[in-house]
């Protein structure tokens, strides 16, 4: 058994009967990182918020998605509710609209830990605090004081990530977490995530459209387009030599810039 | 800083740095404290100094052309200011250079995709046949095929019309595909500049540790 089991995931606009994602199928297992990959439209996100059954009100889906072999799909909101957080963590693209803008980003921090936990506050804060210095938050009592539209986007990316330390969920579930930042955050947010990787067992879920961090994070790869996985298989193959010509277009799509670039910087380009 | 005729200018930098700060007082919708920008000898402040000279196109798509304009309305807009023709055949030739054609002169920017709307916005700044056009993180929002297509469109219109660009961004590797020069910011203040050609022979350490972080 593996240790997330999507089988048949059907997700549709429940106003329109419009189908967004048709029949998805999937595996990820124990500490593995599996990427989504797609263009915009594809479903990458729509099936990450389905796991989590966090999509919005209108949006319906069908299907088995299963954790450790117990299927949330089943469960009523009250039931699903210890499994957000501690059991999947959601990590999103967007930090500004992740935390409540009215509150200190501490007090979010504290209360998320208090929901999936029995730590007192002195615990919390110190293993926050902890968590926040190994991904480069050299101020943890200060970032905990100030509010979200006060931190850049890649320190609100690495608060996230210092939570999802704290909580250890068996699950992360990162959705573009690196999209709306400039090039050397993007950077220095991937190596946290390959960092997060050997420091504690988490599995993630890993979305993205752009392939030169799939590259640099995911081990099995899966390639959406208009809701359809269309292929999935290792890192390598996919970008060695995959089979769908969709996912040869999306690999080579780029080649002209890559190649360009390296040309430039000779053997010193860091791959 | 120049800039010259024909030229192909990057302006790399990290978010914050200032580089779009740098783009709007190039454009002249933003006065500096101090010193000048001049545009063939004019200050940009005059009228006449930006017609025909610099057009931009930035990074939201979405809020660059007005909601209640079609593709048609939009490009017009610019060619009323320089007197430019406005009939349907200068409108379709405009699109066509973009990649697109004019079955999409009566489309609203909420029907099309970000590469589409991106076109448009592209094909209304080329309308002023400017000397130069400044773009903003122009291609940053969009997929990454689309990117490409728009970057490859940008080059043409360099072989083709000898388009000069101010081409200003954080992706590193889009700049150099595109641009002749990359000038380097950081905390508002020019780092460096150098020669595409010469990019791996960077001087300063803040530009190296830049390079290096490039994700190819």
């Amino acid at each position: 058994m593996s240790l997330l089991e999507v089988e048949h995931l059907r997700i549709w606009d429940g106003g329109s009967g419009a189908v967004l994602v048709p029949d998805s199928s999937f595996r990820l297992s124990q500490g593995e990182c599996l990427a989504i990959v797609g263009e915009s439209g594809s479903g990458k996100s729509l099936t990450c918020k389905a796991l989590m059954r966090l999509n919005r009100p209108g949006i319906r889906q069908t299907g088995r998605v299963a954790l450790n072999g117990v299927d949330l799909t089943g469960l009523s909101d009250k039931e699903m509710r210890p499994y957000r957080g501690k059991r999947m963590c959601m990590i999103m693209q967007n930090g500004m609209r992740a935390f409540d803008p009215s509150r200190p980003v501490g007090a979010y921090l504290l209360e998320a830990l208090s929901l999936h936990g029995d730590w007192s506050r002195s615990e919390m804060v110190a293993g926050l605090s902890a968590a926040m210095m190994s991904v480069g938050l050299s101020d943890p009592s200060a970032v905990m004081g100030r509010y979200p539209h006060e931190l850049s986007g890649g320190m609100l990316q690495r608060t996230m990530i210092a939570l999802a330390i704290v909580l250890e969920p068996d699950v992360i579930i990162a959705d573009e977490p690196t999209t709306a930042l400039d090039a050397v955050t993007q950077y220095e947010v991937v190596e946290q995530f390959v960092a997060l990787r050997g420091r504690i067992g988490s599995a993630i879920v890993f979305v993205s459209h752009d392939l030169g961090v799939v590259r640099r994070i995911a081990d099995e790869v899966l390639v959406m387009k208009d809701g359809v996985i269309v292929e999935q298989g290792g890192t390598d193959a996919i970008f060695g030599g995959a089979s769908h010509p969709y996912t040869r277009y999306l690999v080579s799509s780029k080649e002209a810039l890559r190649s360009r670039y390296l040309q430039l910087m000779g053997g010193d380009a860091h791959c | 800083m120049e800039w010259n005729k024909g030229e192909s200018l990057g302006i790399i930098g990290e978010s914050g740095s200032g580089k779009s700060t740098l783009g709007r007082l190039l454009l002249g919708i933003e006065k500096p404290d101090e010193g000048r920008v001049t545009w063939g000898g004019r200050p940009i402040t005059d009228r006449r100094a930006r017609r025909g000279t610099i057009s931009a196109v930035f990074q939201d798509y979405t809020s660059s052309i007005h909601p209640f304009y079609t593709v048609r309305q939009a490009l017009l807009e610019p060619l009323k200011l320089v007197g430019g023709p406005g009939d349907a055949r200068k409108l379709a030739e405009l699109l066509r250079q973009v990649g697109l054609d004019e079955s999409y002169l009566d489309k609203f920017p909420h029907e099309l995709s970000g590469g589409e709307a991106q076109r448009v916005c592209i094909a209304r700044a080329v309308s002023s046949n400017p000397q130069c056009m400044l773009l903003d993180e122009a291609i940053s929002s969009l997929d990454g095929s689309v990117q490409m297509q728009v970057l490859e469109l940008l080059k043409g219109l360099k072989e083709t019309y000898g388009m000069g660009y101010i081409f200003i961004t954080h992706d590193i590797m889009a700049a150099a595909y595109l641009c002749d020069r990359i000038m380097i910011v950081r905390n508002g203040e020019i780092e460096e500049t150098v020669e595409t050609s010469q990019l791996r022979h960077v001087k300063t350490d803040y530009a190296k540790a830049l390079l290096r972080k490039v994700i190819v």
